[in-house]
């Protein structure tokens, strides 16, 4: 499947942008016609992904978190990247109830709702420099919907020409 | 978010309204643990839920926290208005096991203000 469309982002690791970020990738991948649950599903998945970065990556202190959304045919694709301090050990960090801050209150289950929520989640990590957690989801109904579109003439037309 | 407090009997009744992130919980932690340790009598916790619109695991971190406040004054915690998303969230993190779930809050402080042994 080829890329309909794409957009990245970037802001502050503030708790505040935590809202903003879930809703703006919800809202370019509302796109792909995914349904009230798959919204829910994105939404609480980069909420995951942007909170680790904050909490965990920049440990509360100030840094950019980067956002990229690929949008494909069949698929959503979101990478939420930060430039912190980087998981020293991944399968540990994606164990469902570990913490690496049992100081803060925190569940642990931050992984195991973004692997429950999404089809795959991949974790890029150097330790020391940054993480990158790429979520995909696949959109049942994009297809039909990409058919009607190209029916209508297509809005993203970009492909066939 | 906003927090509506109201207490019934020993029970503290805990209305949410609108999303609870790792943004949100600080304020939602603190209105609720100056509820608790401003009242002896409180024993009981029911988190209402119906106007959440939003809840990831920085939630149910909070709402662990809270029942381990419950707990060490043997109170137990409940909750109503489960919307199919806080739904799923509290299954998988097993906030089932601790939050015994009710259809509205007169059968939730009906059982957590139940008597053991009594008939």
């Amino acid at each position: 499947m080829e890329l309909l469309n794409e957009m990245h982002m970037e802001f502050l690791s503030r708790s505040q942008n935590e809202s903003f970020a879930r809703v703006a990738v919800a809202a370019f991948a509302s796109q792909l016609d995914p349904t009230l649950e798959d919204i829910a599903d994105i939404k609480t998945a980069v909420s995951e992904a942007v909170t680790n970065a904050i909490i965990h990556g920049y440990e509360n202190g100030q840094g950019y978190v980067k956002i990229n959304v690929r949008l494909y045919g069949d698929r959503v694709e979101i990478d939420v990247i930060d430039d912190g301090k980087g998981i020293e050990d991944i399968e540990k960090a994606r164990q469902p109830l570990y913490t690496s801050r049992p100081d803060l209150e925190r569940s642990g289950m931050g992984f195991t709702v973004m692997e429950t929520f999404m089809d795959e989640v991949q974790v890029d990590s150097v330790y020391g420099k940054g993480t990158k957690v790429t979520l995909i989801k696949y959109i049942a109904s994009a297809s039909s919907r990409m058919q009607e579109g190209n029916a209508d003439g297509g809005a993203d037309d970009h492909t066939s020409r | 978010m906003n927090v509506e407090l109201e207490t019934k009997n020993n029970v503290l009744i805990v209305h949410m309204d609108g999303e609870l992130d790792h943004h949100s919980v600080d304020y939602v932690r603190q209105q609720i643990e100056d509820a608790i340790s401003g009242d002896i009598f409180i024993k009981h916790l029911l988190i209402d839920v119906k106007n959440l619109v939003f809840m990831d695991s920085s939630g149910v971190g909070m709402l662990i926290g809270r029942y381990k406040t419950i707990s060490a004054r043997g109170g137990k915690v409940a909750v109503i208005g489960i919307s199919p998303q806080t739904k799923r969230i509290f299954e998988i993190s097993g906030l089932f096991n601790i939050f015994s779930a009710y259809e509205n809050q007169r059968e939730a402080i009906k059982n957590l203000t139940q008597q053991k042994g009594s008939l």
